[in-house]
């Protein structure tokens, strides 16, 4: 049987997603401390792979890796061409609009400056609100923009709001929520369907899925 | 590194020829008769087919007199424009094709080669047959292994009629089933009435199995005439494909296909090869209402695409 190629990001996600790996018996041989790039469990017929938290969505995408985990923020941004299968219950944060206590964010006369990393899906937010904005993109500690009066505010993924107070700044607006996702390559999903499909089974089973309606 | 040398370049025109003649002899062998299309349309299109095509995708051309005009986009349409105003009660015609279309992507215009044929004109299971028959002879020349993805048109859209739906919802809906996130569906779906309609779109993505399979799993859920006549057409499928000598393995039936649901009009279909990370084939059912008065002509025709067929089977050296 043809062997599954999973791609998961360095970091937090990454550990909880070993985590939950560990409980459905899979993964067994990952250590996220040691070097090592590529994990095997031979048993299950699987290969892991710890890539960038960016990187994971253009593995899946191109087919090099079957299926992966990634936050939805990515899935957003990227716009890429993969299969959204299941929610996992880690990795909760909001994407959110954060600037000043009294900034105003929608005024259609001036043109307002955001400072984000997440430049595609922060136009199409506010072209759909039909605020005029320009953006600026920044790499990291993207609070101190609106702070050293670079931008008015930013765009950025918020998980305690504990940053942003330390550095005089509030949530003006939450965009959408964000957790992480298992994410499917279009072609293996239709060539490996029965192993990717009893992963999320087994996944949805050890998180005691709520049935609701 | 390697750059592609002379001799390379040439070598891969030869086997690019090959594939084409390959292919044209399975069409020609059923009786197919070559139509060329033209490059260079009117920008207005037609009316004939609702082929979803953005503007921005378009490549567009200036004549001297200011005119625009368009760079084939889809040759089917193309073909029935040249032929739909001419066209005949009762005629009957197998047609095949090869050429070019043109798309704007990242900047760059991008030329995509094609092959297809179109059935017009002949009953709805005959053609039906005739065209898978033909589907499956193209893909199992390559490889043993393959998967033609089939489902109907008519099963999603006879769905979302029992919704009064805006374009956010409709297009909100179509994302979601398109990306198979069925849990996001889910949730987006609570905003509706609780019907039956309601828990059979939620499970559309479930509906993926053997033709048999699907059909059975079908009827636990709400079905109107819409979807019985999408799935009618399927039932006449199955019974074709346990009959003849189509080998079932490769065949998947999936009713949560989303593909250019404005443009089909029944069956509809894609083939895959696993080491290939885009569709080689696609098509499907797309009846023509010729004259406005509800006289239907029936039409079913798919394309090849041949860049991406010849990428795969050149780089391991099956051609």
């Amino acid at each position: 049987m043809d062997k599954l190629r999973i791609a998961i990001p360095k970091g937090r996600i990454g550990e909880d997603t070993v985590e939950l790996f560990k409980k459905i018996k899979i993964g067994r041989s990952i250590d996220m401390k040691s070097r090592k790039l590529v994990f095997n469990d031979y048993e299950n017929n699987i290969e892991f792979v710890l890539l960038k938290n960016a990187d994971v969505i253009t593995y899946v995408e191109n087919g090099v890796a079957d299926i992966g985990i990634v936050g939805k923020d990515m899935i957003i941004e990227s716009k890429k061409d993969v299969y959204e299968l299941h929610n996992l219950k880690f990795g909760y944060c909001q994407m959110c609009i954060a600037g000043k206590e009294d900034k105003e964010i929608y005024n259609s006369d001036s043109v307002l400056k955001v400072a984000t990393k997440f430049t595609k899906s922060t136009k199409e937010y506010f072209e759909n609100k039909g605020q005029e904005i320009s953006i600026i993109k920044l790499n990291g500690s993207v609070e101190l923009a609106p702070v050293l009066g670079l931008t008015d505010v930013i765009v950025d993924i918020v998980e305690t709001g504990s940053t942003l107070k330390a550095n005089g700044l509030k949530v003006l607006e939450k965009m959408y929520p964000v957790n992480s996702m298992l994410i499917c390559n279009k072609i293996s999903y239709r060539f490996k369907y029965e192993k990717i499909n009893k992963i999320i089974k087994n996944i949805i089973e050890v998180e005691g899925d709520e049935i609701d309606d | 590194m390697k750059f592609k040398s002379i001799v390379e370049e040439i070598e891969f025109s030869k086997k690019r020829f090959q594939l084409k003649k390959d292919i044209e002899n399975l069409f020609l062998e059923k009786e197919y008769i070559n139509y060329e299309t033209d490059i260079v349309e009117d920008i207005k299109g037609s009316s004939l087919t609702n082929i979803e095509l953005k503007d921005n995708d378009l490549v567009k051309v200036i004549g001297n007199n200011g005119k625009i005009s368009i760079l084939s986009r889809d040759i089917t349409t193309n073909l029935l424009n040249n032929l739909i105003p001419n066209w005949e009660k009762s005629f009957k015609v197998k047609l095949f094709y090869y050429g070019k279309i043109f798309i704007n992507e990242n900047s760059k215009i991008k030329e995509i080669r094609q092959m297809g044929a179109e059935c017009i004109g002949i009953d709805t299971i005959d053609s039906d047959k005739e065209i898978l028959q033909l589907i499956n002879s193209i893909m199992k020349k390559y490889r043993k292994n393959y998967i033609l993805e089939i489902g109907t048109s008519e099963y999603l859209k006879g769905i979302l009629n029992e919704f009064y739906l805006d374009e956010i919802e409709y297009k909100t809906i179509i994302e979601l089933i398109n990306k198979k996130n069925k849990e996001d569906l889910k949730a987006y779906m609570k905003k509706f009435e609780k019907t039956p309609a309601r828990e059979a779109l939620i499970n559309i993505i479930d509906m993926r199995g053997t033709v048999g399979e699907v059909l059975d799993k079908v009827e636990n859920f709400y079905i109107n005439e819409k979807m019985r006549k999408g799935l009618k057409e399927l039932e006449e499928i199955k019974k074709y494909l346990d009959v003849n000598n189509i080998d079932s393995k490769n065949i998947i039936c999936d009713l949560s296909i989303t593909s250019s649901l404005n443009y089909y009009s029944g069956l509809i279909f894609k083939t895959f090869y696993h080491d290939s990370n885009k569709e080689i084939i696609k098509g499907g059912r797309y009846d023509i209402n010729f004259d406005g008065y509800g006289d239907i002509i029936p039409a079913i025709g798919f394309s090849v695409e041949i860049d991406e067929l010849l990428r795969n089977i050149y780089s391991k050296g099956e051609i």
